[in-house]
């Protein structure tokens, strides 16, 4: 049929049944179809082609499957940028690890509650030493390697702000959601 | 194509309330799973595609922009969920066969489908048929059928030019067309 100039290509009657054909061209058609048997047959055998795979039943879930799918969803939490939320679980996680942090080290006495309150303890020397020699450290690399790097102290203040993010990015997403949520606020 | 009732939805998931997304994928997925077996044709694998698809769209919500409709956006989450596990079964996508069986077939058009059709248990048999055809085509036959998507629809979901969504639907369905005639043609004579 195709061969033949008086018949309509298969893929025309395919757009025409689609109905994604234009007006003109849907008329030309039909006015075809009017005077063509054989047209006419085609686009039936088209359409039924059509109909039986739109006829074929789905391939239903049952409503256990919708349960499945939300519990491995209450382990997760949508990208939602930085809102209320994110900031309050974040703050949350952050007083809960540092809590635990800080009980660890009374509880085993590296660090008493009076020198927490003074603030001046060794333990707290030896963490600002330790940080202001990785610092001075990285300044002098980038330095070396070529970077215009800042001061070694703005370099301190740039990690701990850096390393502040990251703990709070992790507790946040580790820890904060699940409070929030086991309280019913997400 | 914009769902008011799934823009709805959407809303209360955002506003905190995660498992109202349970409605969509009530909405959702039969459709899904219809898609997604013709696309793997194992049921349970099917299962877990359109899981985890679900499972994607969840955490990617904040990517996902009105103006193509949850289902259009989810279904494209899905085929990818699905060709991913096809081309990790090393399937074959069968490009490079697709013009030798066509041209086989296309020639083939004396036996008059319109009357076989009326004929034996042509559920089972289209089935049969559908789930032999390429991926492409099925995935594009089926998202067209079942899934009632428009041409531009299966562009966003294939990621394909229209012209390609246009040659996978007719050339499907010329297959399709093809196989049943033959094999209602042979049921009937060898009746």
């Amino acid at each position: 049929m195709n061969e033949n100039p008086m018949h309509i290509h298969e893929e025309l009657l395919e757009e025409y049944l689609d109905g994604t054909i234009n007006d003109q061209g849907r008329t030309e058609i039909e006015h075809h179809l009017d005077v063509c048997q054989s047209c006419r047959k085609e686009v039936r055998a088209l359409r039924r082609v059509g109909e039986s795979v739109k006829l074929l039943p789905l391939d239903g879930l049952g409503p256990a499957f919708t349960e499945s799918v939300l519990d491995r969803l209450d382990g997760s939490s949508f990208a939602k940028g930085v809102n209320l939320v994110t900031i309050l679980s974040g703050l949350i996680a952050l007083v809960c690890v540092s809590g635990m942090v800080l009980a660890a080290f009374v509880m085993t006495g590296v660090i008493t509650l009076g020198e927490i309150a003074q603030g001046n303890s060794q333990v707290h020397q030896q963490w600002v030493n330790g940080w202001n020699v990785i610092a001075a450290f990285l300044t002098n690399v980038g330095r070396w390697v070529g970077f215009r790097m800042p001061s070694p102290s703005t370099t301190t203040v740039m990690m701990t702000a850096f390393a502040g993010l990251v703990l709070f990015a992790l507790a946040d997403r580790f820890l904060g959601r699940r409070i929030l949520r086991s309280q019913g606020a997400e | 194509m914009v769902d008011h009732l799934d823009t709805h939805i959407l809303v209360e998931v955002r506003a905190g309330k995660p498992r109202a997304f349970g409605q969509l994928i009530d909405r959702y997925k039969d459709k899904a799973m219809t898609l997604s077996f013709r696309l793997l044709g194992d049921r349970r694998e099917a299962e877990e595609a359109v899981q985890d698809a679900f499972v994607n769209a969840f955490r990617r919500l904040d990517q996902f922009r009105e103006n193509s409709g949850f289902g259009t956006w989810y279904y494209r989450i899905l085929y990818n969920v699905c060709m991913t596990r096809l081309r990790k079964r090393q399937t074959a996508i069968r490009y490079a066969t697709l013009t030798q069986e066509d041209s086989e077939i296309c020639a083939d058009t004396d036996n008059p489908l319109e009357d076989l059709i009326e004929r034996g248990d042509l559920q089972s048999i289209v089935s049969e048929e559908l789930a032999n055809l390429p991926e492409q085509y099925r995935a594009a036959l089926t998202l067209f059928y079942v899934q009632d998507l428009k041409y531009e629809q299966i562009v966003e979901v294939m990621e394909i030019p229209l012209g390609t969504v246009k040659t996978f639907l007719f050339r499907g369905k010329t297959m399709l067309r093809k196989r049943l005639q033959r094999r209602l043609w042979s049921e009937v004579h060898v009746a």
